[in-house]
């Protein structure tokens, strides 16, 4: 198993459907092209369902395998890269309930949505913010329901307009916009309630 | 917004709510920011999806091994709370014996064979095909427990289709502890035919062994075995079933020998 990263073929100007076209001809760098594209999206969308670097490594890596292997039946119906999240979300659900995970998780020291955020050198706007109210925001953010929490994640992480996360979550994307919403006043209210900002 | 650390945090002045919201992106943006995949996962996602045959041969980590370890030992409590829970129903299947015997199991239990086995002083004897019988055992329910916990998602870089030639292994072990039970059997036909925990544990193993094969047909099925589209469900039921039944099945063979 080769381990090293890989060359990336240089096809700025085209497209995901074109990529896919040429995967189908049996293109083998077309292929690694999408993976590159799309490996940020599909990690960040692991990690905000899991929790968990490692458990999102691995699902990346299943949801590549399957996407690859479903490539022919991609009907264009959404664009690929949003076919390719909701595989991605579908897996990490599935890793997220299974007994095997759970058990692992009685045994890993890895908790969920862990992260020192304190060993990072703070750039002036991160300075803005105190790492105390950085710890309580994160461990606010666990404790919300699944159902808010995971819109709320993908949302702030940057890669996902609400269009795409809709059809990721399989929910309209007026819901969508309600969790978020939800999600953060929930959270604006229990910061308050730990004096941080005036409750709402 | 200030900064903590002050002596008497109760004079603190409480940040803004447009801070408040600040502080919630930030903090979600500097998560995601500490966990990027390295190349390494961009090049295992590639040459798992080209190669499925050899995938993920280098994920066996030291929390897959942590998972299968602790679900070991709980399939071994669970056993423990079985040979617990049935042991009461087994001392009373055991006083019910009365020797029904008919001429087929008496006829068994004099043949030569079945003399040598009880009679044999050697290692070759009743303790050699017991062995045998525990190796086949430990075999093919190792084997099925290991494929079990991978459609459970334990170990989940390790590819399904590297999990196939482990079916050889369980089969092996299948017939070696046919035919050493068999010949077990024959040294003491007419006791173990009359505990009705004999003939559940060969109702169990009879199950077991069909969802055994019935797991090998879907890996088969779906093509290189590396991924399963379709049948995840399927899969992971007939793996959860398949760990009951083993541990019914150990379970009621301890209890046979106990009962005898």
């Amino acid at each position: 198993m080769p381990t090293k990263s890989p060359e990336r073929v240089s096809t700025p100007r085209v497209t995901d459907d074109e990529l896919v076209e040429r995967t189908l001809r049996g293109d083998s760098t077309a292929f690694g092209e999408l993976v590159f594209r799309h490996g940020q999206a599909v990690y960040r969308a692991a990690l905000a369902a899991l929790g968990s670097a490692t458990d999102a490594e691995d699902v990346m890596q299943e949801a590549f395998l399957l996407a690859f292997r479903k490539l022919p039946h991609f009907r264009h119906d959404a664009s690929f890269k949003t076919w390719l999240l909701t595989i991605t979300w579908r897996r990490a659900l599935r890793w997220r309930h299974s007994p095997a995970r759970r058990l692992g998780r009685l045994v890993s020291l890895e908790t969920w949505f862990s992260g020192d955020l304190a060993e990072h050198r703070p750039t002036p706007e991160q300075s803005a913010v105190s790492e105390e109210i950085h710890r309580d925001v994160l461990r606010l953010i666990r404790s919300l329901p699944s159902r808010l929490r995971d819109p709320l994640l993908l949302s702030a992480s940057g890669r996902y307009n609400y269009e795409e996360l809709s059809d990721i979550l399989d929910i309209p994307t007026g819901t969508v916009k309600w969790r978020v919403s939800e999600a953060r006043r929930l959270l604006r209210a229990k910061l308050a309630r730990l004096g941080h900002g005036r409750s709402s | 917004m200030g900064i903590r650390g002050s002596s008497q945090p109760q004079m603190r002045e409480p940040e803004s709510e447009p801070a408040i919201e600040r502080a919630i992106d930030e903090t979600i943006r500097r998560y995601f920011m500490r966990h990027e995949p390295s190349p390494r996962v961009y090049a295992r996602a590639i040459s798992t999806a080209q190669q499925p045959s050899a995938a993920g041969r280098d994920g066996s980590t030291l929390r897959s091994w942590i998972v299968a370890a602790a679900s070991a030992t709980a399939a071994l409590l669970l056993v423990n709370i079985a040979l617990h829970f049935f042991g009461v129903v087994a001392a009373r299947a055991a006083s019910d014996i009365d020797g029904r015997t008919g001429p087929f199991l008496l006829w068994l239990s004099s043949t030569g064979l079945a003399r040598w086995i009880n009679e044999s002083e050697t290692v070759f004897g009743y303790s050699g095909i017991l062995f045998l019988h525990t190796l086949g055992l430990a075999m093919a329910v190792g084997a099925s427990v290991v494929v079990d916990l991978r459609m459970l998602g334990a170990a989940s870089r390790i590819s399904v289709a590297a999990l196939l030639p482990v079916f050889r292994f369980m089969w092996i072990g299948f017939i070696l502890n046919a035919l050493s039970g068999a010949m077990l059997f024959a040294a003491d036909a007419p006791r173990k035919a009359a505990n009705p925990l004999f003939e559940f544990k060969l109702v169990l193993i009879a199950v077991g062994i069909a969802v055994m094969a019935m797991m090998e047909r879907s890996l088969l099925k779906s093509g290189s075995g590396a991924a399963l589209v379709g049948s995840e469900r399927r899969l992971t039921n007939l793996a959860i079933t398949s760990l009951v039944i083993w541990t019914a099945a150990i379970a009621a063979g301890r209890l046979v020998a106990y009962t005898l």
